[in-house]
């Protein structure tokens, strides 16, 4: 029985030290914390919060930085110009630039602001040395939000020529040092992204990236974008709101996009797209099969009513796989137009499952074999509407001259639609915009909602679309 | 299959041998003081040319004897010969005579010499297992040279519990020890831990070892106080060779070729024009680095029909001085491999179909081509001062140097696609070298202070060195369709994004002082043997990582420019400034420490000579801290350091039921470090997930207890059956979490408690000049963690699934078949891997984890002793060429369709990975003094 005896005491010094220890109790350096200076004098430095005052400008060279809590007005007529292509505003509280059309806002750098005609072409360019398209020689790195960013206003404003790559000491939220910068990231599911009357000139990628968002995204004018890789308005996971009565020319790919990729927030991507005049997509894009104006891709949905294709590389695009929500996607009363005829043979692209409708333009009956049976991938050969159905802008000479791909442009031409368009009192109102920022209820910072037209395009005839 | 065949004809000659009808002599012959059979002893009948030689089991058999008187004459290496008269009287006797053998033993000045079995070899093997304080598995040098395997990882997949996970060419690699994956164990080279040079975790890439460097291989299973504790799953240990008594010399040169790179060729790059220096390393931080800066000739490939493996070792070992005080030993190893692989892989998209429907982007055509060249080098120089006082030093250095050319048609299912044979198609061409190595030198002493108080110390170095110097790949891309006539259209090739180059390189640095001390005493009568001791350890990791991603120009009218299949710098460009710095401040270049401060208490008693109990306490303090290169003002967690303590209290008894049989159990519990790399803060955004670091990981630990049956009826049988249930607590795991409001971030996290149990069966038996040794495990872990559920209405819903440990099977079982001749110098063997499913990639997707189809490998070896000294050999591996499957258990809807796979062949499982290596052939020479 002895050597039980002895088994018994090991048992019990063993267990009696069963498991013991002591957790960890880490410590990990934070972040400095500057709280936000309210703006004195003409420079931005550091964290900052409130007013800039009307019709002043105002300089910035570095990140400068909007706290969680903070919000940073810039009221009508204020300039924001870079001194350095490290300025950029990096957003963890609420920015608004409430311009107006009378006194808009302009965030740019300062020559360009100074000297306008070096840097905006307006005549065909070698995207290689454009100012607003190549990739070296951006001016500033665009406005970075947070997660915890909830709003976002831009009304009458130009972002111009911002992106470049992300800092290598500090690169914003969610990005690596080295990565192409957006103009505007916003990536918080519950916050708020108002983006009205505006303007965006030149990019390095995607012009405005959505991971997640309520957004309203109406009424402005977007040119060379993304120097071969990116999109002009791209939405994610959990974003929801309407793009409309846009004016978006020459984007490397798409124009607008909507995907339910990612896990940004736990809502289905919805966006509706209407009333946008589509010039010139697609054609930088390097691979061959991007979209190139309306784009559903992975799980979205929505509404693209209304729309004006020219010249672009390929049509509307509904994805197969990963499918979008193709149920929940609706579509027709678009315009196409093309001047060669890969354009107009990729009206409705044989590599996705995008429908023709019996009120686009043209009427799908005048071209497609066999109509209104319609086959998945099947190709079909459509040289007469080359040149045919021209929207009948108020100028812009089409065929265009030079390469399509080159007139990515606005320049001094005018998309209103002339009389005699076949834009003109062609559109579908039977829907309602989903109005996604309606809480937004300040009469300063609101958003002003423009319901579909029944003209086509961004340009309704009853001036109520585009204001530029 | 040729080869199979040829196997199974050797094999029936073997079985069916002649019968005899003559009288006959047989018995064993033993060792007379261990009473151990011997083998390979020479038996003869003096004045004729009766003769045999003992087989595994010591036995021997001698036919045809007429009647009449002789003399036997038994002669052993190391044993006085023997010789004995008998009488055989009829024709069909048989008699049976044991022989029990005298040891020559020989006194050398003050130093004896014991006359100490051959540490080479299996029955040494044996006799540790037996004689262990706790439960281990071991694998004799004799054995090794037997196996098939080339490498160390090689003949871990050989031990019972071990299964092994697979490089891209088929290598084995890294060990999972029962069910738990590499991260839950550690190396040991004679018994000291060494660093990784691996980037993430700090596991070793057991393929470093060459095997026939090791004069032994452990695997330990159960922690006593006096090892280090983090090892849930177990240790692996290494043991070099030592210098033999006398002078000894082998070497062994080898040939061979892969048969799938025989069948497609081999074609890979020109190593020499890679620079192992960034533009930063060359110019320093800040510089903004141009298309220029990079060489392009690392993507010119060149085909070889047939290239041939070399392999190359030595080693050379003697005592010197007039007593043989000091002991040299130098080995060494070079081997060349040419490799190559043959994969399908079809891309599921991360994002599943809504209902949580797996999903699929690309199909990509892959083929490796892998040139590895190792180098081991070892030296053991041990000097006995006088019989009390030892002092040795160890010093090994090992080098994995990596050649590959990955070549990928990638076909993709998303974009440009109509219908079967249209999509878009990229190439993709991947360039990388990377040279991995560890150097470790450890001075050891033992001294006897008095009596019965001994010192053992150790002083250690090692570093651990990683290189990944300009990893790249470019791509291009098409996009095939038809027209409207249905003919087959081509868009012309174009340049594609990203063209990246990454440098990458880390050393780890280990500093380490050990001091036991062991007394023995007595209480109560019974002997006991109290340890004390302690281990301070310092680590300090240096990691950069730099990455350039060029991008391809557009032309001057605005579309992609064709590519004319020529590399130069005038193609491609950077974006921005901070892009042609190579993200000079990123979290991945840092700096790591450890330090690591541990003692213990030990006793070991037996209690009435029947009951063998070690138990005590080891006290782990441990901090891991780290420091990345930015600035700590603007980036959360650019320091951080993170103190914990564990007590781990251990119990092992072994229960001698008899000379030849235990009965043990064990209790220990043991610690699971986080990596280096789980700690940095990063975080990137990924397409569908953030990626990062998680600064809060807690460290795992565990409780274990082990129950083992050990039975040794004859020199090498045994046979061990085996229990274990370990309990984990905080196991670390990369999965999906929601943080906060929104955003599902990829990080390792810890998981509440995970369990792990199982049994083990080992069983080998040797009957004449046949052996069989089988092994098996069962294993049953599971653990429960975060996921995702995407549902009908496009929602990633968080959710929980339990599954196994990743990389766990529940079924493990190795066979192999000995043929042993002595007489005529002939060995085979016949070994065969059974690794039951398991899964190689867990999903952040419920239900949507990848699964490795179960394995069986065969491979073959066979030696021969052709004359004095020498012995040829031949190895061959994977002779199924069997495939590693990796499928998704979900309904397949992917037979037919539009997007339609290929090689799917079942209905209820989604094969996403097909990769075929072919099989290895090996011959060579080994010469032996």
């Amino acid at each position: 029985m002895r050597k039980f005896n002895y088994l018994a005491v090991v048992a019990v010094i063993a267990i009696s030290v069963f498991s013991c220890k002591k957790d960890e109790t880490p410590v990990i350096s934070e972040p400095q914390f500057q709280s936000g200076q309210t703006i004195t004098g003409d420079t931005l430095k550091g964290s900052v919060k409130g007013t800039m005052q009307a019709g002043k400008t105002y300089y910035f060279k570095d990140q400068v930085t909007i706290n969680a809590g903070d919000t940073l007005i810039m009221q009508s007529g204020v300039k924001l110009l870079a001194l350095a292509p490290a300025a950029q505003l990096i957003v963890k509280g609420a920015f608004a630039s409430l311009g107006t059309k009378d006194n808009p806002n302009w965030i740019t750098g300062v020559d360009p602001y100074n000297n306008p005609s070096a840097y905006k072409i307006n005549s065909i360019q070698d995207p290689n040395v454009d100012p607003g398209l190549k990739p070296s020689g951006k001016f500033w790195g665009g406005i970075q939000c947070e997660k915890t960013a909830n709003l976002v206003d831009i009304k009458w404003t130009h972002l111009d020529f911002a992106g470049g790559t992300a800092s290598a000491s500090n690169p914003p939220s969610g990005y690596v040092a080295g990565a192409d910068l957006f103009v505007i990231f916003f990536q918080n599911p519950d916050g708020y992204l108002i983006l009205e009357d505006s303007w965006v000139y030149g990019s390095t990628t995607d012009a405005v990236r959505l991971n997640g968002g309520k957004i309203h995204i109406m009424r402005n004018t977007v040119e060379k974008l993304a120097y071969n890789d990116g999109d002009g308005f791209n939405c994610k996971n959990s974003t929801i709101g309407d793009i409309a009565f846009n004016l978006i020319v020459g984007t490397a790919k798409g124009g607008t996009k909507a995907s339910n990729k990612g896990t940004y927030g736990n809502t289905q991507t919805k966006i509706n797209m209407y009333n946008n005049t589509y010039i010139s997509g697609g054609w930088r894009s390097i691979d061959p099969d991007r979209g190139a104006n309306v784009n559903y891709e992975q799980g979205a949905m929505g509404n693209a009513y209304n729309n004006i294709f020219v010249n672009c590389k390929t049509g509307l695009r509904i994805l197969e796989n990963p499918a979008a929500d193709t149920i929940n996607c609706h579509y027709g009363y678009n315009l196409s137009y093309g001047d060669t005829i890969t354009v107009v043979n990729g009206i409705y692209p044989p590599t996705h499952i995008s429908h023709p409708s019996d009120h686009d333009i043209p009427n799908p009956a005048s071209f497609y074999p066999g109509y209104p049976n319609y086959t998945l991938g099947q190709v079909y050969n459509a040289p007469s509407l080359v040149g045919k159905n021209s929207p009948k802008f108020k100028n812009y000479p089409l065929p265009v001259s030079g390469y399509i791909s080159l007139n990515n442009y606005v320049g001094n031409y005018d998309f209103h639609l002339a009389s005699g368009s076949p834009a003109i009192a062609n559109g579908f109102t039977g829907f309602s915009p989903l109005n996604a920022t309606s809480g937004v209820t300040n009469q300063f910072l609101k958003a002003t909602i423009t319901g579909p037209s029944s003209d086509l395009g961004a340009f309704s005839t009853d001036g109520k679309g585009n204001q530029h | 299959m040729k080869e199979i065949r040829f196997f199974y004809l050797v094999l029936s000659y073997l079985i069916f041998n002649p019968l005899s009808y003559a009288a006959s002599i047989k018995g064993v012959v033993f060792d007379k003081e261990t009473n151990e059979p011997l083998i390979g002893v020479v038996v003869f009948v003096k004045a004729s040319n009766l003769n045999s030689t003992t087989g595994l089991d010591g036995s021997y058999n001698i036919k045809n004897v007429n009647p009449g008187n002789y003399i036997l004459t038994v002669q052993y290496i190391g044993y006085e010969t023997q010789e004995q008269s008998l009488t055989i009287v009829t024709n069909d006797q048989k008699l049976k005579l044991d022989i029990y053998l005298n040891k020559i033993s020989y006194q050398l000045g003050t130093v004896e010499v014991k006359g100490e079995l051959d540490k080479d070899s299996d029955i040494s093997a044996r006799k540790s297992e037996k004689n262990a304080d706790n439960i281990l598995n071991v694998i004799s040098a004799n054995t090794i040279k037997l196996l098939p395997d080339l490498t160390t990882a090689g003949v871990l997949q050989r031990v019972s519990g071990v299964s092994l996970e697979r490089t891209s060419t088929g290598d084995a690699r890294y060990a999972i020890i029962r069910g738990m994956d590499q991260r839950y164990n550690y190396t040991l080279v004679n018994g000291i831990k060494i660093p990784s040079p691996d980037n993430k975790y700090r596991f070793i890439p057991m393929d470093m070892f060459p095997s026939d460097l090791l004069e032994r291989l452990e695997v330990i299973k159960a922690l006593t106080p006096s090892m280090e504790a983090d090892a849930i799953g177990g240790a692996m240990n290494l043991i070099m060779k030592n210098a033999p008594n006398e002078f000894s010399f082998n070497a062994n040169i080898g040939t061979g070729f892969n048969q799938l790179l025989s069948d497609r060729g081999y074609t890979n790059f020109d190593k020499s024009v890679i620079s192992y220096k960034s533009p930063i390393d060359l110019h320093g931080e800040g510089y903004v680095a141009t298309p220029n800066d990079f060489t392009y000739k690392n993507f010119d490939y060149h085909t070889q029909k047939l290239p041939f493996n070399s392999l190359m070792s030595f080693s050379l070992g003697n005592r010197f001085l007039k007593s043989k005080q000091l002991g040299i030993m130098v080995a060494g190893s070079y081997q060349n491999l040419y490799r190559g692989s043959n994969s399908i892989w079809f891309k599921p998209e991360n994002q599943p179909r809504p209902g949580n429907i797996p999903s699929f982007d690309d199909i990509f055509i892959r083929q490796y081509n892998t040139q590895q060249t190792r180098y081991g080098i070892q030296s053991k120089i041990d000097y006995n001062i006088n019989p009390d006082q030892k002092i040795s030093l160890f010093n090994v250095f090992m080098e994995l140097d990596e050649v590959q050319f990955r070549h990928t048609i990638d076909t993709s299912l998303s974009i440009g696609r109509s219908g079967t044979g249209t999509g878009n198609t990229y190439i993709l061409n991947r360039s990388r070298i990377q040279d991995q190595s560890i150097f470790n030198t450890t001075l050891q002493g033992d001294h006897k202070i008095f009596n019965n108080l001994h010192l053992h110390w150790s002083g250690v170095y090692s570093i651990a060195n990683s290189k990944t110097p300009d990893w790249s790949e470019f791509q291009t891309v098409q996009v095939v369709g038809y027209d409207a006539n249905g003919n087959h259209t081509a868009t012309p090739q174009v340049l594609n994004i990203p063209f990246y180059r990454i440098w990458t390189r880390n050393s780890d640095r280990d500093y380490a002082a050990n001091l036991n001390l062991d007394y023995k005493t007595s209480i109560f009568k019974q002997e006991i043997l109290v340890s004390i001791g302690g281990l301070y350890r310092d680590k300090f990791r240096d990691n950069h990582y730099n990455e350039w991603d060029l991008i391809p120009k557009t032309s001057s009218s605005g579309q992609p420019i064709v590519f004319d299949g020529v590399l130069s710098p005038d193609k491609f460009q950077f974006n921005g400034t901070s892009a042609a710095q190579g993200n000079q401040v990123n979290p991945l270049t840092y700096t790591a420490s450890e330090k690591i401060l541990a003692y213990y208490i030990q006793l070991k008693l037996l209690v009435k000579s029947k009951f063998e109990i070690i138990t005590g306490a080891r006290i782990e303090n441990t901090e891991q801290g780290w420091q990345t290169v930015q600035d700590p003002k603007i980036a959360y967690g650019a320091i951080g350091k993170v103190p914990y303590e564990d007590v781990l209290p251990s119990l092992n008894i072994k229960y001698i039921l008899s000379k030849n049989q235990n009965l043990r159990f064990s209790y220990f519990s043991a610690i699971n470090r986080p990596g280096f790399f789980e700690y940095i803060p990063f975080s990137v955004k990924d397409d569908n997930f953030s990626i990062s670091g998680n600064p809060k990981l807690k460290h795992a630990s565990s409780n274990n207890i082990d129950l083992r049956f050990e039975y040794f009826p004859k020199a090498l049988d045994q046979i061990l059956i085996g229990a274990f249930y370990k309990r984990i607590s905080n196991p670390i795991e990369t999965a999906v979490l929601f943080t906060g409001t929104s955003s599902a971030t990829l990080q390792p996290s810890n998981f509440g408690t995970a369990t792990n149990y199982g049994f083990e069966l080992t069983l080998a038996k040797f009957i004449g000049k046949f052996g069989i040794s089988a092994n098996y495990t069962y294993t049953n872990s599971s653990i429960t963690t975060a996921k995702l559920f995407y549902n009908v209405n496009f929602v990633a819903e968080p959710t929980t699934q339990t599954r196994p440990l990743q990389g766990q099977s529940p079924h493990i079982a190795n066979v192999s078949l000995l043929y042993k001749n002595p007489l005529i110098g002939l060995d085979l063997q016949i070994a065969c891997v059974y690794t039951g499913q398991r899964i190689t990639f867990v999903s952040p997707y419920k239900d949507l984890d990848y699964w490795q189809r179960e394995t069986m490998q065969l491979d073959f070896s066979a030696e021969k002793l052709i004359f004095n000294h020498f012995t040829i050999y031949c190895k061959v591996n994977n002779i199924l060429n069997t495939p590693v499957l990796v499928e998704i258990l979900q309904p397949n809807i992917y037979k037919t369709g539009k997007f339609a796979l290929t090689d799917q062949t079942n209905a209820n499982r989604i094969t996403v990975q097909k990769d075929y290596y072919g099989q290895n052939f090996i011959v060579g020479i080994r010469y032996k003094i």
